[in-house]
């Protein structure tokens, strides 16, 4: 914990320097941008809130959509449809989905369609993961669910979701990650409100302290949101 | 009890474990004794209903294995234990599968733990116990299922000399009917049931022995032994 305590604190004093250093009006020193972040609070605060609820909006979407299609996509299924679906969506995976953003904004309107975009991006990561961890979990003890008069849920529940969950977590951790990304370009396409709208709209106004504000707001969001993740990890796989 | 009427198996790769097989295994105990390779595993697994026989029938008190999921408890040598799950929940999930209450599910996982000197373990994962200790728990859960056939493979390997005789009185008591694989003559005899002493692949039984017969002719016993496991 110290080390990245420590990390944050050379990154920070170097952003003060280097703000010194280059003396432009687009690289603030670090004070004023935190200064500006405390007289802004209820502003970031607001924009924060709209921004949450879309990430977990899209992170809860992406995690539902992406268990559901990696069962799907796995022994559960006819081999056949399980096969077509994995193809689906392994071809699928590559397509730049920024670039469906207006079929989405056509498809759901303004605002349904930046958490679309959201899910969709974070969807991948969930899918491809269980997608993996499904397969390869232990067969031996799913006979013995069958030899002690479990069927096919009861190995799911027993057998195939616990020893797929470390590569859900990992799957919703890349997910989520994602999401706050993907927000900034999602929000920033309709400047209604969010983190992303603030940024966007604080650079074309050339205010810069405000939109590093919201820069470190959102970064701060993220990395905390990570750092629950991998604490909700660390207590779910102790078994490891 | 337990008939095997001409079955075949072999795995996707390699020779027939099991070609033609026939045997009958009268109820009460049964230790089928053979060496290493032999197909005495694989011949578990098919009476439990985890493998399916190519060729051939299996039936467990004239029923196919598939149809009396539940009655029957097969625990492996090693690997039968859920890492994920505390060996409490591990000993739990026959009772959850039969849709137990909670509260009774508990009630029964605390009196197979006392019985089986195991309850300071419940609360810990699997890998944080010996193999002896999860053998013992492995017993807890079959007792706990409250099945009518056991199969046990190798369930004294890793337990302690001194508490052997313990389990193998309590597999006694229980009165089911066991088919139970060991290399130890000794415990055989201990377990006091007929012996089947095996060779293969293709599995073979070179000789079987009525309880009371090896106690009168231990001569012969060792001698059958001796037979199987010469290369």
């Amino acid at each position: 914990m110290r080390y990245y305590l420590a990390a944050l604190i050379i990154l920070l004093a170097l952003w003060q320097a280097a703000a010194y250093v280059v003396n432009k009006p687009y690289l603030p020193p670090l004070t004023d941008v935190v200064a500006r972040a405390l007289s802004d609070g209820p502003t970031l605060a607001k924009n924060l809130a709209a921004t949450l609820a879309r990430v977990g909006a899209a992170a809860s979407i992406a995690l539902a959509s992406g268990i559901a299609a990696g069962l799907a996509a796995s022994w559960l299924s006819e081999r056949v449809s399980a096969n077509l679906l994995r193809a689906a969506v392994l071809l699928t995976y590559p397509i730049p989905h920024v670039a469906l953003l207006p079929i989405l904004l056509h498809l759901f309107g303004i605002e349904a369609s930046k958490v679309a975009l959201m899910s969709l991006i974070a969807f991948y990561p969930v899918a491809l993961s269980v997608m993996e961890w499904t397969q390869r979990f232990p067969r031996d003890l799913a006979a013995l669910i069958y030899t002690m008069g479990g069927g096919r849920l009861a190995v799911v529940r027993y057998v195939v979701l616990p020893s797929a969950l470390p590569g859900i977590i990992t799957g919703l951790k890349i997910a989520l990650n994602t999401a706050y990304s993907v927000s900034f370009i999602a929000e920033s396409l309709a400047l209604t409100d969010g983190l992303g709208a603030l940024i966007y709209d604080s650079w074309h106004r050339l205010d810069f302290a405000e939109m590093y504000a919201a820069i470190l707001t959102l970064s701060a969001a993220g990395v905390l949101t990570y750092a629950a993740m991998s604490a909700l990890e660390k207590k779910l796989t102790e078994w490891l | 009890m337990i008939a095997l009427r001409a079955v075949y198996f072999r795995y996707r790769r390699g020779p027939a474990i099991l070609d033609n097989f026939t045997a009958e295994f009268p109820k009460g105990i049964t230790t089928i004794l053979g060496p290493n390779g032999s197909g005495k595993t694989t011949l578990l697994k098919l009476v439990a209903g985890v493998l399916t026989p190519q060729r051939g029938h299996v039936e467990v008190m004239g029923r196919p294995p598939a149809e009396l999921r539940g009655r029957i408890a097969y625990i492996p040598q090693t690997g039968g234990l859920y890492p994920w799950m505390k060996i409490r929940d591990n000993i739990a999930i026959p009772l959850k599968i039969r849709g137990l209450q909670p509260a009774e599910i508990s009630q029964v996982v605390r009196d197979v733990a006392e019985a089986l000197g195991i309850s300071h373990l419940l609360d810990r994962y699997p890998r944080e116990v010996s193999g002896g200790e999860q053998q013992k728990v492995l017993i807890a859960r079959a007792v706990a299922s409250e099945a009518d056939v056991w199969l046990l493979d190798e369930p004294l390997s890793m337990i302690d000399i001194d508490y052997r005789r313990d389990v193998i009185e309590a597999l006694r008591r229980l009165g089911k009917t066991m088919l139970v694989i060991t290399h130890n003559v000794q415990d055989a005899v201990d377990l006091g049931g007929h012996i089947y002493i095996v060779r293969g692949p293709p599995l073979t039984v070179v000789s079987s022995l009525a309880p009371g017969q090896y106690s009168r002719d231990a001569a012969e016993l060792a001698n059958a032994v001796r037979q199987a496991y010469k290369p």
